[in-house]
């Protein structure tokens, strides 16, 4: 099934929809993200309150809070609410040919990374917050009416991960399986948090490459047919594939070197749903 | 076990070599696609040296390449055929039941003969006689030429000296046979046929029933058969089931069938057997007439009906009672022992009775002198004198007279006078009259007149039924003239009767195969005692049925028991040899892609390759039924068949068409709105190539100057519309249809049309849905013709099936895709388009529901039987 963006919008809607009972189990992270708002602690524009001043000419005669002010004598007062923005996270979703892997009866890693990010991305826009694409021409959209135009977006190549400048302030979701020197991870993270932003990245692979069942003479190809690669007996370099696998994780663990980021493992064979809610717990612990 | 080639074996010395290289040679590495090639890449290949091939492999290689070598050598299972270079004597059943097995017998034959070089004898046993000798090619030749022939095996001129001195005697055995002396088969080769033979035999035709016994000629096994009784016509009027046990040779099959039915049966056979021994024809012998005796009893020797009931009961049903009854069974006959005055009903349906064909048979006797003398009685073939002639008594001069003369030219005027029949007692009728003397006495007065009557004929016989007044009720010819008037009554009083030496000609002959064929001019002819070749004889009142078995002497089938000590059997699959070749062939072929499966799957999937194995064994075990399946219907026609759609006749102008299924795109929208009929959208059909008969309604615009369609569109047009579809035939630019310039002139010269007339004001076409005075389209010009009132009675279902008309509807009903009209409504404005929609949708509704409004053309006199409509009292006031 070549993946289309309706096709992609309801895989994602399907994921995102077992979230909110999830969310709604984990009270805390739910408060928090359906909250929607993240308080700067200044006064700004918002609906919360956030102090009563004394009237200064300039200020309009329309905040002056009267019944505040009518308590006191001679004092005019002002109400204040508290300066909240909405945060924007930039998705990332791209990987070489080894991400169109689709092992029997699963989504291809692609499939499924697209998923979740763009799971995410609803889940965020239904509480107003901003999304956009890493390195996207477009800037990032709010509300649910943006998530089609995101998820066609999503299907299409996506900018060089390397190349391209973070956003300041932004939340990164970088899905990948990440065949990849780790080294380019670490470089990502560096510079997201540069631009104090809060990189977070899902590994995602297929159940088959932790397994690695093969055995006898095979002819291994990548699922573009661009690498090949022949073995007498396939049983015999199950453990080095195993070992070299097993490096490659611990080094793109080693990516994260603050508290709120975050490096996670998805395998396609689970389902998408834990993995979101531990994201947006993540995202909403750093208010 | 041989084979044919036997060098090819040396290939399985091979066998070793081909281990060795198939255990070097390992299988093809297995593809996988692999999502983690970023690791592998980087991976040594430090251990891609062959594994062995797997044992389970090897295995199945080295027995898949024995089994094609032994297969292709060409092993041959079973024994030699014997081999002499000695005269062969062949000795062939090709009797009545031989048609069964007739290929069977052949090939036996062929095969004894094959293995044989020396000069060949052959000998039928249907006529007995033997050929000179033959070379074996000539004696093939000669056996593939032969025929089975409809008769019993003729064994008088057998010479069995000679086939029992013979030096080789191979008997190709037949089914059923005369109890004969075996004897000369001592020392023969016997084949006997595979499974048993069936015959009928002799059919019995009592009161009730007809009785057939079935005959087969080995007792082994439950055997089901079914026996047909057929009519002229070759239907089956009757069929009965016969089972024979283990143990039974034989089974009488009875069909007890009502008498006008069994009258009819010409013919019995037993289903699914091919041969004359199956077949038992019925002559008009075993009809039977229905004849109703008026008479007194029929219990002592005194009474009338005694003699008649004993004359008639082996050819006639006879049925008994008062004249009144009688009628109502309508027999062919009706026989009234002295009877002299009717009731005024009984004479009416008696008259009745004459004048629609029946024979009346009349005994004279004391109540009939007694009775009312009417003139020109139309009961009686003249008037009778009061008082009878009374001869050789005590108070008369005259000796008795004899029978003296019958009349060769009336219905009995081939039966002989073999006896003295004295007459004592007669009655006379008057002088002037002339009825047909059919007999006469010795001195000229009538014994037995007659007088066509209508169609009928009416037999004064005038001596009494018991033999008091003559000896005639105790003659033979009493019997005989009985049963002659009784077939009389069963046939027409035409045909022309044959005299006593009479040979008959053969009408129909039976060939060996069963079937009746006419017969060669210069077949015998029939005459008593001679035999002739199975078939139907003479005509009508006298069809002679000759079968090959006329029930004697007793038939039985030939056993292996029954052959003489010394006989050998052989049975046909001794005869020839089994080729394992092909069998072992497959076998290679199926272990050859199991192990392709095994290599593909590694050994994974053994039950899989066992189902790879059944998949490719099934065809040869599964009937071919995709032979039964109908052939699939074209993509288009299935679209159209699984929803109701309209169609229209492409008729290559494009713009045209656009406009057909504009249109008809707007009516199955407005039918949608308004109805309960919701086409799907509309179909262009091709008449030429596309199946029509899926859709209810076709419309056909014809334009000047058009492409005319091909004569076998026509046709298909034609079964389209005999299958119950609505043709609608439009021209929008010619005025007058059917008279007018264009195509049209030339479709219907060409176009098998039902006959048309103008659309009638009751026409169903006018009330199926909205009640509308025309069928008025973009225009309502012309005349619409539909197909007349008389044909639509003819047709099944009373529904037209073409409408003619110049009316543009497609242009009226044209609507775009939104919805809004591609064409201006014309003259009429909007209320125009709307009357079109009405009349798109009526033809329909006609198209789809039949006839089922047509009643609505009788709903003004519904109205006026129901009474004054406008009075809601009227209904009521007759009630209760």
């Amino acid at each position: 099934m070549t993946p289309t963006p309706a096709s992609l919008e309801q895989e994602a809607a399907r994921a995102a929809l077992g979230l909110p009972e999830l969310i709604a189990a984990a009270e805390h992270a739910a408060a928090a993200v359906t909250a929607g708002r993240h308080a700067r602690q200044r006064p700004g524009r918002s609906d919360t309150f956030w102090q009563f001043r004394d009237y200064a000419p300039g200020d309009p005669s329309s905040v002056i809070d009267w019944r505040q002010s009518a308590r006191l004598e001679r004092r005019l007062l002002v109400r204040q609410t508290e300066w909240e923005q909405p945060q924007t996270l930039l998705l990332w979703c791209d990987g070489d040919e080894d991400f169109d892997f689709a092992g029997k009866d699963r989504p291809s890693k692609r499939f499924r990374g697209q998923t979740i990010a763009l799971a995410l991305a609803m889940a965020l826009l239904r509480s107003g917050e901003r999304v956009g694409l890493w390195g996207g021409a477009e800037p990032p959209v709010t509300g649910a009416q943006s998530v089609p135009a995101l998820a066609h977006r999503l299907l299409h190549r996506q900018a060089s991960l390397t190349e391209m400048a973070p956003a300041p302030g932004a939340h990164v979701l970088l899905v990948s399986d990440f065949h990849r020197p780790p080294e380019d991870l670490h470089d990502v993270f560096a510079r997201i948090r540069e631009a104090r932003g809060r990189p977070m990245a899902v590994v995602v692979e297929d159940p088959l490459e932790e397994v690695f069942p093969y055995q006898g003479a095979t002819r291994f190809e990548g699922p573009g047919g661009a690498i090949r690669r022949r073995f007498g007996d396939a049983g015999l370099v199950r453990e080095a594939y195993q070992e070299q696998r097993q490096e490659h994780h611990e080094k793109l663990k080693h990516a994260v070197r603050l508290p709120h980021e975050l490096v996670c493992f998805h395998s396609t064979d689970q389902s998408p749903a834990p993995l979101l809610l531990s994201l947006l717990q993540r995202m909403s612990e750093e208010g | 076990m041989s084979f044919t080639s036997p060098l090819v074996l040396a290939g399985l010395l091979a066998l070793p070599a081909l281990y060795w290289l198939l255990r070097a040679v390992p299988p093809q590495p297995k593809r996988e696609v692999f999502g983690g090639m970023y690791f592998l890449k980087t991976l040594s290949t430090r251990k891609s040296q062959p594994v062995r091939t797997p044992p389970l492999i090897l295995i199945v290689r080295m027995l898949a390449f024995t089994a094609l070598i032994l297969g292709l050598a060409g092993p041959l299972v079973g024994d030699e055929p014997q081999r002499s270079d000695g005269p062969v004597t062949l000795l062939m059943d090709d009797g009545w039941d031989a048609a069964a097995h007739w290929s069977e017998r052949q090939n036996a034959a062929r095969a004894a003969l094959e293995a044989s070089t020396g000069p060949v004898t052959l000998v039928r046993r249907s006529d007995g006689t033997a050929t000179p000798d033959l070379t074996p090619d000539q004696a093939m030749r000669a056996i593939e030429r032969w025929e089975p022939q409809p008769t019993l095996p003729n064994d008088d001129n057998l010479d069995r000296a000679a086939l029992q001195n013979a030096e080789r005697l191979i008997y190709i055995a037949g089914g059923l046979m005369t109890d004969d002396d075996l004897g000369y088969l001592r020392g023969a080769e016997v084949s006997l046929p595979p499974s048993a033979t069936l015959a009928l035999g002799r059919v019995s035709v009592t009161a009730d029933a007809l009785a057939i016994p079935l005959m087969r000629s080995s007792t082994r096994g439950t055997g089901r058969w079914q026996v047909s009784a057929i009519g002229a016509d070759g239907r089956a009027l009757s069929t009965e089931t016969v089972v024979l046990e283990p143990g039974e040779d034989m089974a009488e099959v009875t069909f007890r069938l009502p008498l006008a039915i069994r009258n009819q049966v010409v013919r019995l056979e037993i289903e699914g057997v091919r041969s004359a021994g199956a077949v038992e024809l019925l002559g008009a012998s075993a009809r039977r007439t229905l004849v109703g005796i008026a008479s007194r009893g029929n219990d002592s020797l005194r009474e009338g009906g005694f003699y008649l009931t004993r004359a008639l009961a082996p050819q006639a049903e006879l049925i008994e009672g008062p004249i009144a009854d009688l009628l109502i069974e309508e027999p062919g006959m009706i026989i009234l022992d002295d009877v002299g005055t009717f009731r005024a009903r009984d004479r009416d349906g008696l008259e009745a009775f004459v004048n629609n064909g029946g024979v009346l048979l009349r005994f004279a006797g004391p109540r009939l002198l007694a009775g009312e003398a009417i003139n020109g009685d139309p009961l009686l073939p003249a008037p009778v004198l009061g008082g009878e002639r009374a001869l050789g008594g005590a108070l008369t001069w005259d000796e008795p007279q004899r029978v003296d003369q019958i009349d060769a030219r009336s219905p009995i005027g081939d039966f002989v006078l073999e006896e003295e029949i004295a007459v004592r007692r007669q009655v006379l009728t008057t002088p002037g009259s002339n009825p047909d003397v059919w007999v006469a006495l010795a001195d000229g007065t009538p014994l037995v007149t007659a007088r066509r009557q209508g169609n009928g004929l009416v037999v004064l016989v005038h001596v009494s039924a018991v033999p008091t007044w003559s000896d005639f009720p105790i003659s033979g010819l009493f019997a005989q003239f009985l049963q002659r008037l009784a077939a009389l009554a069963e046939t027409s009083l035409d045909q022309p009767v044959p005299g006593p030496d009479d040979a008959l000609p053969a009408t129909k002959l039976l060939n060996g195969f069963g079937a009746l064929s006419d017969a060669p001019l210069g077949s015998d002819l029939w005459r008593t005692g001679v035999e002739v070749a199975p078939g139907l004889y003479g005509s009508t009142t006298k069809e002679l049925a000759v079968n090959a078995y006329a029930g004697v002497p007793p038939l039985r089938g030939l056993t292996p028991e029954r052959l003489p000590r010394g006989a050998r059997l052989i049975g046909a699959a001794e005869a020839t040899q089994t080729d394992l070749g092909p069998l072992l062939l497959i076998l290679a072929v199926i272990l050859l892609s199991a192990d392709a499966f095994l290599t593909m799957t590694g050994g994974r999937l053994l039950p899989a390759a066992a189902a790879l194995a059944v998949v490719t064994f099934s065809p040869l075990i599964a009937p071919r039924a995709e032979a039964q399946l109908r052939p699939p219907l074209p993509s288009l026609a299935t679209e159209a068949a699984l929803d109701i759609r309209f169609g229209y006749i492409k008729t290559g102008d494009r713009e045209v068409d656009a406009l057909s299924e504009a249109g008809l795109r707007g009516l199955s929208v407005q039918a949608t709105l308004r109805t309960a009929l919701e086409p799907a959208p509309p179909q262009g059909v091709d008449p030429d190539r596309d199946e029509l008969s899926v859709y209810p309604l076709l419309y056909w615009p014809i334009h000047a100057g058009q492409e005319p369609p091909s004569d076998s569109a026509l046709q298909r047009l034609e079964e389209f519309m005999e299958g119950g579809g609505l043709l609608v035939i439009d021209t929008p630019n010619i005025a007058r249809p059917g008279l007018g310039q264009g195509g049209l002139d030339d479709i219907l010269s060409r176009f098998d049309a039902p006959p048309l007339e103008p659309l009638g004001a009751n026409s169903v076409l006018l009330f199926s849905f909205y009640r509308l005075a025309d069928l008025e389209g973009r225009s309502t010009s012309g005349q619409v013709w539909v197909e007349t009132r008389g044909a639509l009675d003819q047709r099944r279902d009373g529904v037209p099936s073409l409408i003619i008309g110049s009316r543009d509807w497609a242009a009226a009903w044209a609507l775009d895709d939104r919805g809004y009209p591609l064409r201006p409504a014309g003259p009429g404005g909007e209320r125009r388009r709307e009357l079109a929609f009405r009349a798109g949708i009526n033809m329909a509704m006609v198209a789809v529901t039949g006839n089922y409004k047509a009643d609505q053309a009788e709903v003004q006199s519904m109205l006026d039987r129901l009474g004054d409509p406008d009075d809601p009292m009227e209904r009521f006031r007759d009630g209760p």
